[in-house]
């Protein structure tokens, strides 16, 4: 059996050590005595147990326990219980920082020099998140006046947003009575549901390019470039057209008013959309509703070029956004509302009001028989401009 | 010289002062009494390895001292009534434990405990009148729990070297000596356990068994102390670590190294002084191995019978 070298100093060692035991027991420690002289006392054999001791006293005590096996055996059980000692000593340490450490700690400097700085990004961080979220609001707020664009139809309502933005269409959502603000929030829901995407896309761009219309020379661009992105949201939810509201601008001259108002009509003509379809099936409820003269006249009467204008395109037919339009004894009516609209006139402008069946109207009709034509094609409210004055025939 | 001696005496007082202020009862122990007791622990703790201490240094061995327990044991050492109530209360519990390590019974044990009381009390009347008591060597650097356990430990083996020789007897003695023969003692229980071993192999074992106690002789004093501790002492490689202020696993990789020098150092002696060849060498440990092999199984049931037989008639 082959042993190892580990194994055969080690059994020599085993041996050696049961005979030098063997020997001390007869000899007790007298032996030990005689020979190492003085024994450590208590206070070094507890130091040395407890580990307190500096090297050279280690060294020193070690030589001394090397010889002394009665310092041996009186130094071996002191050192578990030193340890027992060392370790209930370092529990209590912490037992007692735990309150008062444990704060210290916490402010420390070498834990403030990261914490400061960490709270301070994480405040910066927040302020940013908190503007960046007002900044978006804001956005929103800027973007209701062409939200309404739709809402008020296609026509000369777009003009009035697009040239004259009232101060109650800048007015945020949250000032808007509640009722209003509930409407366009169906509106808006049920167009999510189920846009028809070519009715979406046509409304968009016609949206768009009635906005770029509406741009006055003198006009600052930013107006007219913000439209066609804030349209973008109510693409799909256009809602029948609201009562016209009270025109109130008059710092046009009326010639510039005129060129204007043809520009915008002929582009319009163009951009015809599914409102106008709809205002076209209106137009013929109306006349068939004033009695039966009006379909003959339709049809029978020389020189009227009765045009409903639409778009060539058939995308922009379906869409119908476009603004309806009739000619009648060589002058153009756009519709506005429930009322047809004079191209030559200009909102603002003041008018003379007739109703039909007045003595009034008979003797204006009597001198001008075209007014009498215009107001039987038309039916219902019509505005005209006829030799210089602008008649609102009823 | 006598300027830095008076420097440390300054620094000792002041050092006593903030060892006042640290202590959390001082049972009215005034400077006058503690700077005495400060300045016999400088001088056996630093003075006595560095004569030219820093004051840096006295500062620090004064700072790290015990207040509390040396508070406590200066006042009863004056003869302080509260401090000595509070120190049997507050230690009474590590003296009967320490008792009881060192003693055979509850009874020894209690005999032990009352024994220490007495000998901390101080039994004789020193010239100045006060009783001589054990309280005077406390210094303070250590836990005061542990120099009790210590005083315990040193006063069993007082007392059992008192009774060991009155009751060693003549088998005893007998014994010793057929042990302790050619001064070497090696294998001696071996032998006689083993008769059989032939002659060459006892001279054998001999020499080998020599020439390694030289070589243990050699080794560094913390090597020995580790060699003593664990060979002799009988103590596991983990106590003998923690006695050593190491771990059990660098201790056993001590041992390992220790082993190898112990190898090297009896293979050169046995070549230089008696000539031996390698394999020769090599032949005679693995030979004695065998037999130490055979003779382990037989000598710890020999242990044990023993053993068993002191504890029944004694």
């Amino acid at each position: 059996m082959k042993t190892t070298d580990k194994n055969e100093i080690d059994l020599l060692l085993r041996a050696l050590g049961r005979d030098a035991s063997s020997r001390s027991v007869g000899e007790g420690s007298i032996q030990s005595n005689q020979q190492v002289g003085a024994h450590l006392d208590a206070d070094e054999l507890n130091c040395y147990a407890e580990g307190i001791v500096s090297s050279a006293e280690r060294a020193r005590y070690n030589k001394h326990l090397v010889d002394c096996e009665s310092c041996r055996r009186l130094v071996a059980p002191l050192v578990p219980a030193a340890a027992g000692w060392r370790r209930s000593e370092t529990v209590e340490q912490k037992a007692e920082w735990s309150l008062r450490e444990k704060l210290a700690a916490l402010l420390a400097p070498s834990v403030l020099r990261y914490a400061l700085p960490a709270l301070a990004l994480t405040t910066i961080i927040a302020i940013a998140i908190v503007a960046l979220r007002q900044q978006q609001r804001g956005e929103f707020v800027a973007q209701n006046p062409t939200q309404r664009l739709p809402v008020v139809s296609s026509g000369d309502e777009s003009q009035k947003s697009a040239t004259n933005i009232s101060p109650q269409s800048l007015v945020s959502p949250e000032q808007k009575p509640p009722a209003e603000s509930k409407e366009r929030n169906s509106l808006t829901q049920r167009s999510d549901e189920a846009p028809p995407p070519a009715v979406a896309s046509t409304t968009r761009a016609s949206t768009d390019q009635a906005a770029k219309g509406f741009l006055r020379p003198g006009q600052p661009a930013g107006i007219a470039e913000s439209q066609p992105t804030s349209a973008e949201p109510t693409e799909t939810a256009a809602p029948p057209p609201a009562p016209r509201p009270a025109l109130s601008d008059t710092s046009k001259t009326a010639e510039g008013r005129k060129v204007e108002a043809e520009a915008d009509m002929q582009k319009r003509s163009r951009e015809e959309n599914y409102s106008s379809a709809r205002n076209e099936n209106q137009v013929a409820r109306t006349s068939s509703a004033k009695g039966g003269p009006s379909r003959n006249n339709s049809q029978n009467v020389a020189g009227l070029s009765s045009v409903m204008s639409r778009s060539a395109n058939k995308d922009d037919k379906a869409a119908g956004s476009a603004v309806e339009t009739h000619r009648v004894s060589g002058r153009l009516f756009h519709r506005q509302g429930n009322a047809w609209v004079d191209a030559d006139y200009a909102s603002g402008r003041a008018t003379v009001n007739v109703s039909r069946g007045s003595e009034q109207f008979r003797a204006l009709v009597a001198d001008e028989p075209a007014l009498r034509s215009i107001a039987e094609q038309l039916g219902g409210e019509v505005i005209v401009v006829w030799k210089g004055t602008a008649y609102r025939i009823r | 010289m006598n300027q830095k001696a008076e420097q440390i005496e300054k620094v000792m007082v002041a050092a006593g002062a903030r060892l006042l202020a640290r202590a959390g009862d001082t049972y009215s122990v005034s400077m006058e009494m503690l700077v005495p007791r400060i300045q016999a622990g400088v001088r056996k703790y630093l003075l006595q390895e560095n004569v030219d201490s820093s004051i840096a240094e006295v500062n620090d061995f004064v700072d790290k001292l015990q207040a509390d327990d040396l508070c406590l044991i200066v006042a009863c050492e004056q003869g302080n009534e509260k401090a000595w109530t509070d120190l049997v209360e507050r230690f009474g519990t590590t003296v009967r434990s320490a008792a009881r390590s060192v003693s055979a019974n509850e009874e020894g044990a209690e005999d032990l405990a009352q024994s220490i009381w007495a000998e901390l009390h101080g039994l004789r009347i020193r010239e100045d009148g006060k009783p001589a008591s054990k309280l005077a060597y406390y210094s303070g650097r250590g836990s005061l729990a542990g120099w009790l356990r210590a005083v315990v430990g040193q006063l069993a083996v007082d007392q059992h070297r008192k009774q060991s020789r009155l009751v060693q007897t003549k088998d005893d003695a007998d014994f010793d000596r057929l042990i302790l023969k050619d001064g070497h003692a090696w294998s001696a229980r071996a032998e006689k356990m083993n008769p059989e071993i032939e002659v060459s192999d006892k001279r054998t074992s001999a020499v080998l068994q020599k020439a390694l106690a030289a070589s243990v002789g050699h080794l560094s004093d913390e090597d020995r102390l580790l060699v003593k501790l664990y060979y002799f002492d009988g103590l596991k490689l983990r106590e003998a670590g923690a006695i050593l202020g190491v771990h059990e696993a660098t201790a056993s990789r001590r041992l390992t190294r220790i082993h190898a020098d112990l190898r090297n150092h009896v293979e050169e002696s046995l070549k230089h002084e008696l000539g031996w060849t390698a394999p020769e060498t090599e032949r005679a440990f693995s030979e004695i191995a065998l037999h130490l092999e055979a003779d382990i199984e037989p000598l710890l049931v020999t242990d044990t019978m023993l053993k068993s037989e002191s504890e029944m008639t004694g």
